[in-house]
């Protein structure tokens, strides 16, 4: 009894510090963008680690956000709330977020949607899927990164593929959930995919219920995130 | 093509608050690059209310989190509230949370758009493309609705509608509620039917439940509301319109439930804890009475909806559970203590509010047991109150009444509740208000409530149904928690239960709690004194512990 109101507290004291942390990282990559505006930075070395600066601020981020929002799924206090929206605007949204970053690596970012394409779904928690994934694929792509989405089967199926070495074939095939483990080797906590397929399960419509799923290839012949909700 | 640039800027007049000064800088220039002129700034609630009064805005760019002061949540609360906020106006709070998360549907009032931090250049010029466009072509809808001209309203909302523009959503949204609220009943189905259609949607079914409501289909509007909060137990507006059936039917265990609840969804919402505690006082609940005044109390620092009366209920209602089980309100009137100190300077009160509020504060330190402070505090009360220049209220003089007694001078106590009494002896609803604080009550509703309540309880009690007679007194003990009759028969049936099942503590402790209060209220020459020792001793009798 005192031992799991000890770990209820921690677990309390570790988010509320979490969200300390994404506000200073917000302030950080709030003033670098600033800096980013201001400087005439020609120097390619120096333009390389304002780069870096900007994708490990922005990772950090994304990540805290996750984080926060498992944290509040598990207690069932992550509010959804789905409604109609133009899928055109979340990826416009997505992409400007994170624009300073495509630019900095001199990334392409297309996007084919029909511009009256409207879906239901909440579009903070898709939203974020959609950022923590661009994040990524902006580290793994060479040059290019599209972003699509159409509706099949009665389903929004949303891609963002890119031009990179693509998925590993153990990530492609295993199943993603949470007991997928940690691999602190890797340096990959697949924290990313675990909020992404959560968000998707939340998204329930008829019976249907939203799911992701990895490829490789397709027109880019990189690699695939899929996301379908009903 | 879904970022559309938006063409209007220049003649947009904006408004950046915050209290950093640099994140306002930056605001202000991300503003200015995208070709906006007029740009002011503002630091506290104060000063955005004095810029909403002075200029024709139409868009505020408000932080969250302000520092000391109101909140950003709180500065929108008033500008609603007070209608300085035209329909025109853009309000976007701005939060270093996971944006909505927070706030979303905690409150009462709804920005018209989030951002999250941090921000960046593009992506606020594209939320604000967006925001602007579909708020300049709502602007002839609204000037519609401000103009009474619903015939015009409704007829261009139906064009959007039947275009499937870009904001044909809001439109079929706002065009429910229009038709809702001018009775057209039919209309406003048709509409709800057909967004029903395409997907289960809130805002739909809710609308549609309201149209099954005002078609007196109640049933069916109640299922629906419930199946609503079922999916989505945030959906506030599901709980606010069963809440509000609940009250027409005046359903009052079903009303405590919705409200609790919804309470326990939205904890921020002040106006919500507000009805909470207020049907909880109705229904005799003082402790979650005192629970939700706390929340009222507590919330309504800065806010618009802070109101005197709710730190004196608060009180009130802890005193209340003080005299009931002291050991249940240690907190609470610690709490108490400290506000009601405090509250003096939250509001410029009048004489009489100044004196309610020692009178109150006077009952919680006796139910404390700090007697001499509670003393001290009656006195000074009693000395205002008899320097007030005007007739005091009868809520005043029965607080005073009340601190009398718990202070433990019943004799003066009684004395003023007999002035009253004569004073009010024609005035039957002040008599049930009197009642309560009476042994007896005395006006006819109440007498008639006693005699009925009396009647049904001794059959139970005849009847060897002593748990049901125990119910049935306890109700009535919270209507008149002086009435030393009732008091009595409860503690006879519980002595029937005791016999009947054998000894049971918590059944015991229940008899000797009340036993000690009759002890504070009875006097010798009481009809029923006797009755009174002879059940004291059949209640001892049961006790196994020495």
């Amino acid at each position: 009894m005192e031992n799991s109101r000890e770990s209820l507290d921690f677990s309390l004291i570790l988010a509320s510090s979490v969200h300390d942390m994404k506000n200073s990282v917000g302030m950080l990559l709030n003033s670098l963008e600033e800096y980013i505006h201001e400087s005439d930075e020609t120097d390619p070395a120096q333009e390389k680690r304002i780069a870096t600066l900007q994708y490990e601020g922005s990772r950090i981020s994304g990540e805290l956000i996750q984080l926060l929002s498992i944290y509040r799924m598990q207690d069932q206090r992550l509010p959804v709330q789905i409604d109609e929206n133009f899928v055109m605007d979340t990826f416009d949204d997505q992409i400007a977020r994170n624009d300073m970053l495509f630019q900095t690596r001199g990334i392409q970012v297309d996007v084919e949607c029909d511009d009256n394409l409207r879906w239901y779904y909440d579009n903070e928690l898709v939203g974020g899927v959609i950022h923590n994934i661009l994040i990524n694929c902006a580290r793994y792509t060479r040059e290019k990164i599209v972003l699509a989405a159409v509706v099949e089967n009665n389903q929004l199926c949303i891609e963002i593929a890119d031009d990179g070495g693509g998925y590993p074939s153990a990530m492609i095939d295993a199943p993603i959930n949470e007991d997928r483990g940690v691999s602190f080797e890797s340096g990959s906590t697949n924290l990313g995919l675990y909020f992404a397929s959560k968000v998707a399960a939340l998204h329930v419509q008829n019976d249907q219920c939203g799911s992701i799923s990895l490829a490789n290839g397709g027109t880019l012949g990189g690699g695939r995130f899929i996301m379908r909700l009903p | 093509m879904g970022g559309m640039a938006y063409s209007g800027y220049q003649n947009i007049k904006a408004l950046v608050v915050d209290d950093f000064e640099s994140f306002r800088q930056m605001l202000a220039n991300m503003l200015e690059s995208f070709g906006i002129a007029s740009i002011d700034s503002a630091v506290t609630g104060n000063e955005v209310m004095r810029w909403c009064q002075e200029k024709d805005l139409d868009l505020i760019l408000c932080d969250y989190n302000l520092g000391r002061g109101k909140n950003g949540q709180q500065i929108l609360e008033e500008l609603r509230h007070k209608i300085i906020l035209s329909r025109k106006t853009l309000f976007i709070l701005i939060s270093a949370e996971s944006s909505k998360a927070i706030v979303m549907s905690a409150y009462d009032y709804e920005p018209d758009a989030y951002l999250a931090k941090p921000i960046t250049g593009k992506a606020l010029k594209q939320r604000l493309d967006r925001l602007l466009q579909q708020r300049d072509e709502m602007l002839p809808i609204y000037q519609a609705i401000d103009d009474k001209n619903l015939p015009k309203a409704t007829d261009l909302l139906n064009r959007q509608i039947m275009a499937g523009s870009r904001i044909s959503t809001p439109c079929q949204k706002l065009l429910g509620e229009l038709y809702l609220e001018s009775g057209q009943i039919d209309l406003a189905e048709d509409i709800y039917r057909s967004a029903l259609q395409v997907r289960t949607l809130d805002w739909a079914k809710v609308g549609m439940a309201k149209v099954r409501e005002l078609q007196g289909n109640k049933g069916e509007a109640k299922t629906f509301l419930r199946e609503i909060i079922k999916k989505n137990p945030l959906c506030m507006q599901a709980y606010d319109a069963l809440a509000g059936i609940y009250r027409k039917e005046e359903d009052d265990e079903a009303l405590s439930e919705i409200l609790k609840s919804a309470v326990e969804q939205s904890p921020m919402a002040i106006l919500r804890q507000e009805s909470l505690a207020k049907h909880a006082i109705k229904v005799n609940d003082n402790f979650t009475a005192a629970q939700a005044f706390r929340q009222t109390v507590r919330l309504g620092t800065n806010s618009v909806h802070d109101k005197l009366d709710n730190h004196i209920q608060f009180g009130r209602s802890t005193a209340q559970l003080l005299r009931d089980d002291q050991s249940a309100a240690v907190d609470l009137s610690r709490e108490v203590i400290k506000d009601l100190e405090e509250v003096g300077s939250r509001f410029a009160m009048s004489e009489e509010q100044s004196v309610m509020t020692l009178f109150v504060e006077s009952q919680v330190l006796a139910g404390q047991g700090n007697t001499r402070k509670a003393k001290e505090v009656l006195q000074m009360a009693e000395e205002k109150y008899s320097k007030l220049e005007t007739e005091s209220d009868l809520d005043t003089d029965l607080s005073m009444a009340q601190a009398l007694k718990d202070t433990g001078n019943k004799e003066a106590s009684d004395q003023v509740l007999s002035r009253l009494v004569q004073e009010y002896k024609n005035d039957q609803s002040a008599l049930e208000k009197i009642d309560p604080y009476l042994d007896e009550p005395i006006s006819q509703r109440n007498r008639g409530t006693v005699t009925s309540i009396n009647k049904r309880g001794i059959g139970f009690y005849e009847a060897n149904k002593f748990e049901e007679a125990i119910r049935c007194f306890d109700s009535a003990r919270k209507l008149f928690p002086n009435h030393i009759g009732i008091q009595l028969n409860l503690v006879q049936s519980i002595d029937g239960e005791l016999r009947a099942r054998g000894y049971d503590k918590e059944t015991y402790y229940k008899a000797m709690r009340i036993i000690d209060i009759v002890k504070r209220n009875i006097t010798g020459d009481h009809p029923q004194y006797d009755r009174y020792l002879q059940l004291q001793d059949m209640i001892g009798a049961h006790s196994r512990e020495v």
